[in-house]
């Protein structure tokens, strides 16, 4: 028995679009609304932290301003794809 | 944070050496730009031909990644800096965070140390002065160990002093009794 199937046909059934186009936006928004609250609640913890070493010195509240700007940033990037994504 | 007993002094607080750290997160970074660079050489695969949409989810799955990257840096960060040897009047304190929900604190008094002893392997450590401090003690706990500190020397002589003044101390209480 022959097969007579192309490279480019194997590369066609198996495109990242055929396996993303199943991903239904919803469930794309539950996945990030879970990941959302992990993050948030490592972030507490860790913000905690950085609150209970305060008076160390300033470089503790410099860092804290990083990492708040960071996540902040990072979270409104994640939130505009996704809103992109599921329109 | 920690409790210092009445008119106990910090003399100094000291902290691991930046070089270990800054080799995490660096390594932490080349981590992040993974998926950029497999993305650069397969994107003109056909397995890669993405419609816009399908990019946008590529791109939230990359920036949820970033945010993953982004709190264990943070974690990395928080476990450097909590770690920390506080050098009072009257103790060595040792500070070890593990992780973000667990810490040790042990103390050790100054009379109660016996002998220091500093180690530095390497040639980085060399040059970088980098090196473990030992503090051999005369109570059940033996050894007092102060990993990759900057400047052990440093540390040494600054514990030794500590540690004479403290002994000096103790010696003029006891003249006066």
């Amino acid at each position: 028995m022959k097969y007579n199937i192309s490279m480019s046909e194997i590369n066609k059934n198996l495109s990242l679009n055929s396996l993303i186009d199943l991903i239904e936006p919803s469930h794309a928004s539950l996945v990030f609304i879970i990941f959302a609250i992990i993050a948030i609640l490592i972030s507490i913890a860790i913000l905690f932290h950085f609150n209970k070493y305060r008076h160390h010195s300033l470089g503790t509240i410099f860092a804290e301003l990083i990492y708040l700007a960071g996540i902040v940033f990072l979270f409104g990037l994640a939130f505009i794809f996704l809103v992109l994504f599921s329109k | 944070m920690i409790k210092l007993e009445d008119n106990e002094k910090i003399i100094k607080v000291f902290r691991k050496h930046w070089l270990p750290i800054s080799l995490e997160l660096m390594s932490l970074f080349l981590v992040a730009i993974i998926p950029i660079i497999l993305f650069s050489f397969l994107r003109n695969t056909l397995f890669f031909d993405l419609s816009l949409r399908n990019a946008y989810f590529l791109f939230l799955l990359y920036t949820l990644f970033l945010i993953f990257i982004w709190i264990l840096s943070a974690i990395i960060w928080l476990d450097f800096y909590l770690d920390m040897w506080v050098l009072t009047d009257k103790r060595l304190i040792d500070v070890e965070q593990k992780g973000l929900f667990s810490r040790d604190i042990s103390s050790l008094r100054l009379d109660r140390i016996q002998d220091i002893k500093i180690e530095t392997h390497g040639l980085v450590n060399t040059l970088l002065k980098i090196g473990d401090v030992h503090v051999q003690t005369a109570s059940a706990q033996k050894e007092f160990l102060i990993r990759q500190i900057n400047k052990p020397d440093l540390v040494k002589s600054s514990i030794n002093t500590a540690h004479n003044l403290e002994m000096e101390k103790a010696k003029i209480v006891r003249l006066e009794n």
